[in-house]
């Protein structure tokens, strides 16, 4: 293997689902000249923008709702560490944007009168959330997806595999990505780099989130120097199913189903009395926990779980509102929700926490932006609500591209080539670490389901000190022993054990930063609840976690979260 | 082509199997683990090209939401529906229990 001619293009933008086609579009739209390299893992239908199913949250009917409404639902449901300066600038924005969509074909679903149909979701306070049946991911990124075709300035590099950022100078001057077609590495240069390319649900082992959401932006990022924030928020979705963790969306509750614990009683009435199965994800989360733990949930093959129940819907609202979740239901657990309810438990489904950047996108490393949810801008804060991060990909990811293009306009990361030295020294590393022989070395499945397993003992939805620090033990031993991996297959092309192998390692940096994040937070919020450490400490952290990468782990500071006009209060439902 | 799939393609189509929808990747996963050796000829030529489709093109087609029209892709389909059985265990979903509403405050 080897080296294969570089190709040089204005912006080089790594990740091809919902934010960073939209970062795509507003780069070629506010210069005419530019180009910019899409540069995608896998072919940009193939994101996992597709798999959202609930919606986009914005302001588009003003009778009930209001942009401070939406940013104090944000804000309550951030728990109070979102910076408001960026809530309040995105909710302003999200209508634009969502017409814009619309403007590129997304179908939203209409009411009887013909207006936009609404819906509510977990912890807004109104009926805001816009759909596409039950496919709007699929609906979004299939328009914007088309809408790109139209510049052919975008220009595509579907299957090739980004291994890590060029940096010379200070700047950012590209990447290098493994073609996967060839098994050439390809040097992209450019004068900006967008990061676009998702969470890192994988990091656990029980999530919704497909197999390709290994992490592969935040990590390059946080090796090229740039912090990441607020690692130690990841989301559970109450309700995922056992063993597979496919979703449940949350509209099945928004259309009116209910939990159960095995006494057939609604428990959630101990714990978010007021918004009962509408409260927001994280906790409803912990109230399932709460349940299991408390002896209350059925037991099965795939650990414990509660019930979801449809069955007084219906089966003809069930067909009309929630066609997905019957199927869902029938074919993954053999159960019809018209006659039985469903088996769910929590399961992973967002990171809070990100590449750092600003409310233009823009990281602390010059010329690198990152939007959607491998940024952190950040509006989700300790916890996101639910449909807020599809319009977070529109806004920002249209914000970065454009701001990328300014940067660009105005000279960008110098536009002569950095050092080819760069690229070479990355093809060297890769042959080094995975290519030459290992014998007898650790195996990469082996690794990676003990990196999960820690994950989930550790940095689940209810954590203390003591199984923290173990995880983080535990992920040290794995770093240390991933220095002895093997992988079996030689072959140029599609080397799978190749890009998994990169994959973990990605994930298992990604994972350290969560739970050291974890461990120093010695307070609960949000997502993150410490056992030893009930409640929120406004105090002391009312802050973002800066996570730096050193070769003797992540070193951690504080930045106070930027409050404008709502003061911290007590997060009730 | 009529010989069994090397190294490289059968890499090629593990690749190409990883999806946007979790829901693919596991149908899929399966579908490489039962058929993968033995896919060759017409068989190995419509599974590629239905890899082409968007994720919703190919999972309405697995769910049985919409039928193949193109009648050479009908076998490959059906398979993939096979791949579809239930991962979970439901005897014990305590059907008939008796569930408790509260009333609302």
């Amino acid at each position: 293997m080897s080296l294969t001619d570089p190709v040089v293009h204005d912006i080089v933008l790594v990740g091809g689902g919902g934010a960073g086609i939209r970062a795509a579009i507003a780069a070629v739209e506010a210069d005419p000249k530019l180009t910019v390299a899409m540069v995608s893992k896998v072919y940009p239908m193939r994101s996992h923008t597709v798999s959202a199913e609930g919606g986009a949250a914005g302001v588009v009917k003003t009778e009930n709702d209001s942009f401070d409404l939406h940013a104090f639902d944000t804000i309550k449901g951030s728990d109070f560490i979102s910076d408001q300066d960026a809530v309040e600038a995105f909710v302003k924005e999200a209508p634009r944007e969502l017409l814009q969509l619309e403007h590129w074909g997304c179908p939203w679903s209409r009411d009887p009168d013909g207006r936009v149909a609404t819906r509510t979701f977990g912890g807004m306070s109104t009926p805001r959330t816009l759909f596409a049946a039950d496919k709007t991911g699929f609906h979004m990124l299939h328009a914007l997806f088309q809408t790109s075709l139209k510049y052919d300035r975008i220009v595509r590099y579907d299957e090739q595999f980004v291994t890590s950022l060029i940096v010379h100078d200070g700047a950012v001057r590209g990447v290098t990505a493994i073609d996967l077609h060839s098994g050439k590495l390809l040097p992209i240069y450019g004068r900006a780099v967008i990061i676009c390319t998702g969470g890192a649900g994988k990091v656990f082992p029980f999530t919704t989130n497909a197999s390709i959401k290994t992490g592969d932006g935040m990590a390059m990022a946080y090796r090229a120097g740039v912090p990441l924030k607020d690692m130690e928020f990841v989301q559970y979705h109450p309700t995922g199913l056992p063993g597979t963790g496919i979703l449940i969306t949350e509209a099945s509750r928004a259309e009116g189903g209910y939990l159960f614990n095995k006494e057939g009683d609604r428990f959630l009435s101990n714990y978010v009395p007021t918004k009962m199965e509408l409260g927001p994800r994280d906790l409803l989360s912990r109230a399932i926990i709460e349940e299991m733990e408390a002896g209350r949930a059925f037991e099965g093959k795939h650990g414990q779980y509660v019930h979801l129940d449809l069955t007084h819907l219906g089966e003809k609202k069930i067909n009309e509102r929630l066609p997905f979740v019957r199927e869902l239901a029938t074919k993954y657990v053999g159960i019809d929700p018209v006659k039985q309810p469903i088996p769910i438990r929590p399961v992973v489904h967002y990171c809070m926490g990100g590449i750092d950047t600003d409310i233009n996108g823009a990281t602390p490393l010059r010329g690198l932006y990152a939007a959607g949810e491998v940024a952190c801008v950040s509006i989700n804060g300790a916890n996101r609500l639910g449909s807020n991060s599809l319009t977070e990909c529109l806004v920002f990811g249209a914000w970065a591209g454009k701001h990328a293009a300014q940067y660009v306009r105005q000279g960008g990361s110098d536009s002569s080539p950095a050092p080819e030295s760069i690229a070479r020294d990355e093809w060297a590393r890769i042959e080094r670490t995975y290519l030459q022989d290992h014998k007898n070395g650790e195996r990469i499945a082996t690794i990676r389901h003990e990196m999960q397993d820690a994950m989930e003992k550790g940095c689940g939805v209810y954590r203390n000190g003591e199984t923290i620090q173990a995880a983080r033990d535990k992920l040290l031993t794995l770093r240390e022993r991933y220095g002895r991996i093997s992988i079996d297959d030689r072959n140029r092309v599609f080397n799978t054990d190749l890009t998994a192998a990169i994959e973990l390692d990605f994930m298992l940096d990604i994972a350290l930063a969560m739970a050291e994040g974890a461990l120093r937070r010695t307070e609960s919020r949000g997502a993150h609840q410490r056992r030893d450490h009930k409640g929120r400490n406004d105090q002391q952290f009312l802050t973002h976690t800066i996570a730096h990468r050193t070769e003797d782990g992540p070193r951690l500071e504080y930045r106070p979260a930027t409050i404008t006009r709502w003061q911290p209060e007590e997060r009730k439902y | 082509m009529n010989t069994l799939l090397d190294t490289e393609e059968r890499n090629r189509l593990r690749w190409q199997c990883r999806r946007g929808l979790l829901e693919l990747d596991l149908v899929l996963e399966r579908f490489l683990e039962k058929h993968c050796n033995r896919l060759h000829g017409e068989h190995l030529s419509s599974f590629q090209t239905l890899l082409t489709y968007t994720d919703n093109e190919i999972w309405d087609l697995i769910r049985a939401r919409t039928e193949c029209r193109d009648v050479r892709f009908a076998e490959v389909v059906q398979w993939m529906r096979e791949c579809l059985a239930p991962h979970f265990d439901v005897e014990d979903t305590a059907v008939g229990q008796t569930r408790k509403i509260p009333d609302l405050p």
